[in-house]
């Protein structure tokens, strides 16, 4: 309404009073002869079809433009008003020639007018140097000085050990809510934990995947409440619990089978009871050394893996055990004793 | 985005508690006693750091406004474009808002959490519709005038019984709006563009609802009165609100400080004479210094109003400053509208100068403001206008601009009117007051996407860029006056072509001359094509089709010099005079210099026919240079006649 209201007012403002069907009264209508004719002498008879008025087609004039706007941009201009924010790249703003895309053949590379690879790669033109320092500047009004006695990571670690991180989300649309923002994690290292050796055992065997041995950290998501508050104190309350029962021993822990175990012990187990008769049988009376360091290379073999140093290791523990000598060695070669049954 | 979020402390003391008793427990010794200081977080609002990286952005003169598509074919140039781009835009909007109120039931998908009120379809209300206390008392509370009238006949129709409170509120909701529907707040473009109305004509209706619902009122207490004497005030129903004043004052009713501000603000209407209008103001203001009614900014602004509305009063001016002084004493801060009745009081069109601006400058330097009334959008445009006008200071009119670019003060500009005419103020006395190098700076700074310049301002452009002689800036104003759709207009297209022949073509700027050529020839092309049925045409006169001749003639284009003047001898009926005799003269020597006897020939016998003096010594100098053939010869001889012109075997007389 506003539209036709323009033009009234347009018009108006000429103050031109002719009708609006001038045009049709400047040519000539074929009708309004016809009704002439009629009024004064006989009609006309019209013999095949009547010529129609040929429409010419309008001759359709470019629209006046202005050569792009980066032709108006001085060169220390502030970038930071032009492209304020993420913004789809856009050819006539941005002043440098850039071309991207796979050229055809005997073409250059396709420039940056109407480049769907240009425009659909995310470009990081709102975020230039100068615009972040500001940026900085302007935010730092917000930000309070980092705790005085928080300096190193270790101090941060002595005194808060727990991080809890949430995100939040921000949308553009008629819904503020995202369900992503329920999700609460807890990380702690288990060196702030004070657990002995069956706690930290037990824990482990409690939380599974969510510990890192790399980094010795036990990570605890909780997403199962609606509200992040709720997981939140959910994850505490987990946290407790799993300290707390991690510190107690209960009466059927005693049960623990040899399959349970979780590293292998040397003491009291079959290759223990080899390694003496070994030595009963070559008849060495002070074997205590040699069989601690024996047990040790059997148990790093079973509990580091094997690989070159521990499998070296162990074959040069077993050959001091049965007093053999490397065969390369003649000088101080001695018979080598075959013993039935199983070296392990 | 994720944030590092640290429990709450009385969580991480019980772990950190829980280890040191721990290590206690174990003999392992407390931690040395450091102290950690965590400072008290700032407290900020859900937008501050949004509005703090928003503040980091400035203004950037290339582009158009964010509202316009940033594209070169859809960027708007002209007045009427940017206009129309914007108000279509918005009519889409009103479009889909249509729809989402004729087919409701189609939109049953709610996804908004919170739930957005104003999302939803208006109400509207239908006859027949039960409706009750509370929706009336809803629909007040809304503010919807024309919603509020049908649930009100509603009501009425089915003998709802309405309390008194009810019927003062919706008594007040229809005085303030005049029972008419506004133009919805989301419609910025359309609130932008409109005229603000300044009838001085009654538009209250009388003894309609509003009247009606005073009259149905139980008790008529002081806050019926205060409305109704507001509304009909406010609408200038002026002598009804003056009876119902006195019969407030016969039946002693208080009446409060905004009603006798609206009837200070109409008191001009009830006087003819000046000083009994200010009689009558200052009857008003004693009446509510006896009533103990206190007076706040808006009385302020009224007997200011009605001040101005007496400027030419020799007092006035006394009289305001006395107010303005009474009201400092009372604790009364002035807004933007005080300022703007001070400098239409001091600064009328033929007062004698006043230099009050400079002063209420100094006073308002550096502040931000607040809107307080509805005049404080006036106060930038008067302010301007009174630089140019008045004071014609460019020095002050850059103090009001700074002031106007401050922080958030850009929005007291008004509308869309009012920042035009800003700009015109500043433009103009800008072109009148600096060098031509520096005024071309703020051109490219306010032209086009600020400011697009009407004709009238133009032709000031062009003339100071002529009287400079700096025409290097010509093609680009022609390009601008394209683009405005000012090539339309005869006297700016006169003014550019005046402005061309200025030029004198020399081998150190062949580019220069070599574009204004364009020029010339734009227009005389641009100017032939123009449809015949068009409403606003450039009509040739025979002075600009001169310029043009001595442009293209000068700067060395010979063709279309012969198409100007065969269009002027072939149709002389649609050019308006004749082409001036330095143009003719011109183009006969460049004619001569050629040996092009058909032309020369032609200006000769058009040179006859105009009546110009020199028509003799051109057809010597014709005669002389070219051979003629027979038909030139009888040509010659047809038009000028026996006695001017002799066969060339005889001596030629002095003429």
């Amino acid at each position: 309404m506003f539209l036709q209201k323009v033009y009234v007012l347009d018009m108006r403002a000429q103050q031109l009073l002719r009708p609006l069907a001038c045009r049709s009264l400047a040519t000539s209508h074929p009708r309004a002869e016809i009704k002439a004719a009629a009024e004064e002498e006989f009609r006309t008879l019209e013999i095949g079809r009547k010529k129609r008025e040929r429409f010419t087609a309008k001759t359709f004039k470019p629209a006046t433009m202005l050569p792009p706007r980066y032709k108006q941009q001085k060169t220390d201009q502030d970038w930071g008003s032009v492209w304020p924010a993420a913004r789809t790249f856009h050819p006539a703003t941005v002043p440098f020639p850039v071309r991207q895309g796979y050229p055809a053949s005997g073409q250059p590379t396709p420039d940056k007018w109407a480049n769907a690879e240009l425009m659909k790669i995310p470009n990081f033109l709102h975020l230039t140097p100068p615009v972040i320092k500001r940026q900085c500047e302007a935010l730092k009004k917000f930000c309070t000085p980092w705790p005085a006695g928080l300096e190193t990571t270790a101090k941060q670690e002595k005194h808060f050990p727990v991080t809890v991180s949430k995100s939040s989300y921000l949308h553009s649309s008629p819904t503020i809510r995202d369900p992503k923002a329920r999700i609460v994690t807890l990380k702690v290292h288990l060196r702030s934990l004070d657990l002995d050796y069956h706690g930290r055992d037990k824990l482990l065997r409690l939380v599974g995947e969510r510990y890192d041995a790399d980094t010795d950290c036990l990570t605890l998501v909780a997403d199962r409440c609606p509200l992040s508050q709720q997981n939140y104190d959910y994850c505490q309350y987990l946290l407790t619990v799993l300290y707390n029962e991690s510190m107690k021993t209960e009466p059927w822990e005693h049960e623990k089978e040899l399959v349970d175990l979780e590293k292998y012990v040397w003491e009291g187990s079959p290759s223990q009871a080899a390694a003496q008769n070994v030595v009963t049988a070559r008849g060495i009376n002070d074997a205590e050394e040699l069989l601690k360091e024996y047990g040790q290379v059997v148990t790093d073999l079973h509990n580091e893996g094997e690989d070159e140093a521990t499998v070296l290791r162990y074959q040069e523990s077993v050959m001091k055990l049965l007093g053999l000598t490397d065969p390369q060695d003649t000088a101080t070669a001695s018979e080598p004793k075959y013993i039935q049954g199983e070296v392990c | 985005m994720s944030a590092l979020w640290r429990p709450p402390l009385p969580f991480l003391r019980l772990i950190a508690a829980g280890i040191s008793r721990a290590s206690q427990h174990r003999g392992l010794g407390t931690p040395a006693g450091d102290t950690i200081v965590i400072p008290k977080r700032i407290q900020r609002s859900p937008t501050d750091i949004l509005q703090a990286l928003a503040g980091t952005v400035g203004q950037d003169t290339t582009g158009p406004h964010y509202k316009y598509s940033d594209d070169p074919f859809l960027n708007p140039y002209s007045n009427l474009t940017k206009r129309s781009y914007a108000l279509s835009k918005e009519s889409g909007r009103k479009a889909a808002r249509w729809i989402r109120e004729k087919y409701p039931r189609l939109f049953s998908h709610r996804p908004d959490d919170p739930f957005i009120e104003s999302f939803q379809p208006k109400q509207q209300y239908q006859e027949g519709e039960q409706v009750g206390v509370d929706t009336l008392v809803g629909v007040v509370a809304r503010g919807e005038v024309a919603n509020a009238v049908t649930v009100y006949h509603l009501c009425k129709n089915q003998g709802v019984a309405l309390p008194d409170e009810l019927l003062q509120d919706l008594l007040e909701l229809l005085c303030f709006y005049n029972e008419e529907e506004q133009v919805d707040v989301e419609w910025v473009e359309e609130r932008w563009y409109r005229q603000a109305s300044t009838t001085t004509r009654k538009t209250w209706k009388d003894n309609r609802l509003a009247e009606e619902v005073f009259a149905s009122l139980t008790t008529r207490g002081p806050a019926a009165y205060c409305a109704l004497i507001r509304g009909m005030a406010q609408y200038l129903q002026v002598d009804r609100a003056w009876q119902l004043y006195q019969e407030c004052r016969e039946k002693g009713i208080p009446l409060d400080t905004g009603t006798h501000n609206a009837l200070i603000r109409v008191a001009s209407f009830l006087r003819d004479a000046s000083d009994l209008r200010w009689q009558l103001v200052q009857e008003l203001l004693c009446t509510m210094a006896e009533r103990d009614v206190q007076p706040d900014l808006g009385t302020l602004n009224a007997t200011l109003e009605a001040l101005a509305q007496v400027s030419g009063w020799r007092q006035a001016r006394d009289l305001s400053l006395k107010v303005l002084m009474e009201f400092h004493q009372l604790g009364i801060k002035p807004s933007l509208a005080t300022y703007y009745y001070l400098l239409l009081i001091h600064c009328r069109d033929r007062g004698p100068r006043s230099d009050i601006l400079v002063g209420i400058l100094d006073q308002l330097e550096g502040q931000s403001f607040t809107l307080q009334d509805p005049k404080d959008t006036s106060f930038f445009v008067t302010a301007m206008e009174v630089a140019r006008n008045h004071l014609k200071s460019l020095k002050v009119a850059e103090r009001v601009d700074s002031l106007l670019h401050l922080g958030d003060n850009h929005l007291f500009i008004g509308d869309s009117y009012k920042e035009s005419v800003y700009y015109r103020h500043y433009f103009a006395l800008s072109c009148s007051s600096l060098p031509i190098d520096e005024f071309m700076q703020v051109y490219d700074k306010l032209v086009p996407h600020i400011y697009t310049p009407e004709p009238g301002i133009m032709q000031e452009v062009l003339e100071a860029v002529q009287t400079s002689g700096a025409l290097h800036y010509l093609p680009q104003l022609w390009s601008d006056m394209v683009t405005f759709d000012h090539s339309s207009r005869d006297k700016l297209v006169g003014l550019m072509l005046a402005a061309l022949t200025h030029h004198h073509p020399s081998p150190d700027n062949p580019q220069l001359t070599e574009r204004l050529v364009t020029i010339a020839k734009d227009i005389w092309t641009r100017v032939q094509e123009q449809d015949p049925n068009r409403r606003n045409r450039v009509t040739w006169t025979g002075q600009m089709l001169g310029w043009v001749v001595e442009v293209v003639v000068r700067c060395g284009e010979y063709q279309t010099a012969t198409e100007v003047l065969q269009e002027a001898t072939t149709t002389p009926q649609a050019v308006l005079g004749v082409l001036p005799a330095p143009s003719l003269t011109a183009l006969l020597s460049a004619a001569l210099h050629r040996k092009d006897t058909d032309t020369a020939v032609a200006v000769v016998l058009y040179a006859q026919d105009a009546g110009h003096q020199e028509t003799g010594q051109m057809a010597q100098q014709v005669h002389s240079s070219l051979p003629l053939s027979n038909q030139h010869l009888a040509k010659l001889a047809s038009a000028l006649g026996r006695d001017v012109y002799l066969p060339h075997d005889t001596p030629a007389p002095a003429t």
